[in-house]
């Protein structure tokens, strides 16, 4: 199998009543949005799979499932996410208890968090935090792990005796590579990276991406690499899965979704992306609004925005469909002529 | 470093200086005249009052007082004391002690009662626990000091007859053996050291409530699970180190005005400390005393905060350069 499968994930929050009170409550479960809504993605050992979509799409909260990280409110309602460990054996990490949990975090799949600027605890040592990541799962002696800290950070480019201050003294490039270094201390099989390069300059963005390029064809890692901008896809990732309202729309190689995209949507969102050299013009957006997370509706979640919406994608949802080539589209329109 | 350090203590001197002055002007400025509060003979002469006056130092100018309260200072005299006749430094010295001993021990349980409660209530907000928690402290906090006091010494001292009613040494133990009366303190010191320390615990608690939860609904703390660490690991190493920033400078104040902030306490149990004299000397308008007791809190005050902002350099890294 995969190294990693999730099928048909479902997670809400905890929010106000549905409809603002207006007392439409029949619909979703009360009181919660479905933040992902029957999403399934795969991702093959040494592959870097780009996950793609507008904001509050669920990008981020699938991740989140895999390392069982939801915030307060949050919780999986039903799916699975299956993980290959290094001894071949697939768990299902949503039937994890608290103590295999913690030993399976970092150690098999680790993240880089979005806005490193936070992620780091201010008030310890940089290179005392990924100490801490050490010692946490491995028997080794404090100078080992500090060994290991200096190479892991010569290695994503500060120096190592750097490792001794505190994240304010860092830029912000450095600190996401110090990000970097620690989700790698362990070597884990899985890096799930959050918007890696979201607040930081195009410059330390371009860099950023060269070190994880390098990083991967080294160290054969698989990633998840979540992004809202497509340009930043064809950098590093082999495919791409792109999601709309909670359930992934379209999934397959980096051609096949960009450059033959299936999905009404995928074609809106790769449209609106202005490409260099390309003709100058605005680029379109996609008319209405996402649907609201606290109703879902039975139909295709795309379908009051869609041009080529029929009556039949308002009321079944569209299964995945596989196009050949590990290409899959959910959708129930027929290749437009 | 060591040039802030300066700095730093520069400011606190010139605190205390600015303190000074506005103290010696306040006391003489409070109706009431120290020489009848003194005598309290209507019968007496006027060349009497006149020589009783002349004795205090009170029929020089004012400026000239002042200039002799100064020089006194810089020699570490604090001048005499109008009621007790004594030096006002011994007056205060065999004060401070027993203030120390009731303030110290109300503060550590204070403190340590407080910020358990707040890391309970931030880390299991909205249960039965947090509720519980915080309705006994703000209950405490919001009650006045001497009503809990007498509540307490009915309760236990009373009804229970757990614990004597007030004073610090039983009478007749003056020359028992140190063990004797170290015990007898102890059980004198129980009832006022918990009545402050219920006070104190409700500010700490909130404020300790308050940091944790905000420093958990931080980026790091998903960080420091993510790596696999337990709640009670969050807990100790991430969350804990950040929210003690606040906190910090909670305890460095409340330290420095615990020196006198004993005042009710000290009064409703007749504890013999500074709270209890600073209420005699303003009563008998004896001003050296009350100069002596407010240049005693006054250096607290400042040293507590300069210590404070030391001590900031260590907890937290972003403000040492």
């Amino acid at each position: 199998m995969a190294l990693l499968e999730i099928r048909d994930l479902r997670v809400s929050f905890a929010c106000g009543p549905a409809g603002g009170g207006r007392g439409r409550g029949a619909g979703a479960a009360e009181g919660r949005a479905r933040a992902v809504d029957g999403a399934s993605l795969s991702v093959e050992a040494g592959e870097v799979l780009g996950l793609v979509g507008e904001s509050g799409c669920g990008k981020t909260t699938t991740a989140l499932s895999i390392l069982r990280l939801l915030p307060p409110g949050g919780r999986v309602d039903s799916g699975s996410i299956r993980f290959e460990g290094r001894d071949g054996t697939v768990r299902d990490l949503l039937a994890m208890g608290e103590a295999e949990l913690r030993a399976f975090r970092w150690k098999e799949a680790s993240v880089v968090f979005q806005g490193s600027m936070n992620a780091l605890n201010p008030v310890q040592r940089v290179g005392d935090q990924i100490v801490e990541a050490i010692e946490l799962h491995e028997e080794v002696e404090r100078e080992e792990a500090v060994r290991r800290v200096k190479r892991l950070f010569e290695r994503v480019g500060i120096e190592g005796s750097r490792a001794k201050e505190y994240p304010h003294e860092f830029s912000g490039g450095m600190r996401q590579r110090a990000m970097i270094a620690m989700a790698l201390a362990l070597g884990p099989r899985l890096v799930i990276g959050d918007e890696p390069t979201t607040a930081l300059d195009v410059m330390v963005q371009a860099q950023i991406f060269r070190l994880i390029a390098e990083l991967r064809s080294e160290l054969g890692l698989s990633m998840i690499l979540i992004t809202h901008d497509l340009s930043v896809l064809g950098e590093v990732c082999d495919r791409v899965a792109v999601m709309y309202a909670g359930t992934v729309v379209e999934s397959g190689s980096l051609g096949q979704v960009l450059e033959a995209p299936e999905h009404p949507y995928t074609r809106r969102l790769a449209a609106s992306f202005p490409r260099p050299g390309g003709e100058r013009r605005l680029p379109e957006s996609i008319p209405g609004e996402p649907p609201d997370l606290r109703r879902p509706e039975p139909g295709c979640p795309f379908a009051p925005r869609c041009g080529d919406a029929r009556e039949e994608c308002r009321e079944t949802r569209p299964a995945p469909r596989e196009l050949g080539g590990g290409h899959l589209v959910s959708c129930l329109g027929g290749r437009r002529g | 470093m060591r040039r802030a350090f300066l700095r730093r203590l520069l400011g606190a001197a010139l605190t205390v200086l600015g303190v000074l002055a506005i103290n010696y002007f306040l006391f003489r400025v409070m109706p009431g005249d120290p020489v009848a509060m003194l005598v309290r003979n209507p019968k007496m002469t006027a060349e009497a009052l006149a020589r009783t006056r002349a004795s205090l130092g009170l029929d020089r100018p004012w400026h000239e007082q002042f200039r002799s309260y100064l020089a006194g200072l810089a020699r570490a005299d604090l001048g005499s004391s109008f009621i007790f006749k004594r030096p006002v430094l011994a007056v205060i010295g065999e004060r401070l002690l027993p203030t120390l001993l009731l303030t110290l021990v109300a503060e550590a349980l204070a403190i340590a009662g407080g910020m358990l409660v707040g890391i309970v209530s931030a880390w299991k907000r909205g249960t039965k626990a947090d509720v519980l928690g915080l309705g006994f402290t703000l209950l405490a906090y919001s009650m006045p000091t001497f009503w809990l006091g007498i509540l307490l010494v009915a309760l236990f001292a009373g009804r229970l007859g757990l614990f004597p009613v007030s004073g610090m040494l039983s009478p007749g133990l003056a020359f028992a053996p140190l063990a004797q009366r170290l015990g007898d303190v102890l059980t004198h010191l129980a009832l006022p050291s918990i009545t402050l320390a219920l006070v104190l615990m409700g500010e700490y608690a909130l404020i300790m409530r308050n940091a944790m939860i905000e420093v958990l609904t931080e980026d790091y703390i998903v960080t420091a699970r993510a790596k696999g660490l337990s709640e009670r690991g969050i807990l100790r190493r991430h969350a804990l180190p950040n929210a003690m920033i606040p906190m910090t400078t909670l305890i460095a104040m409340s330290l420095g005005f615990a020196i006198t902030g004993a005042l009710q306490v000290e009064t409703v149990f007749s504890w013999p400390g500074l709270g209890r004299l600073m209420y005699e000397a303003l009563k008998g308008r004896d001003y050296p005393l009350l100069q002596g007791i407010f240049l005693v809190t006054s250096v607290c005050v400042v040293g507590a905060n300069f210590a404070a902002d030391i001590l900031y350099r260590y907890i937290d890294p972003r403000v040492r350069d």
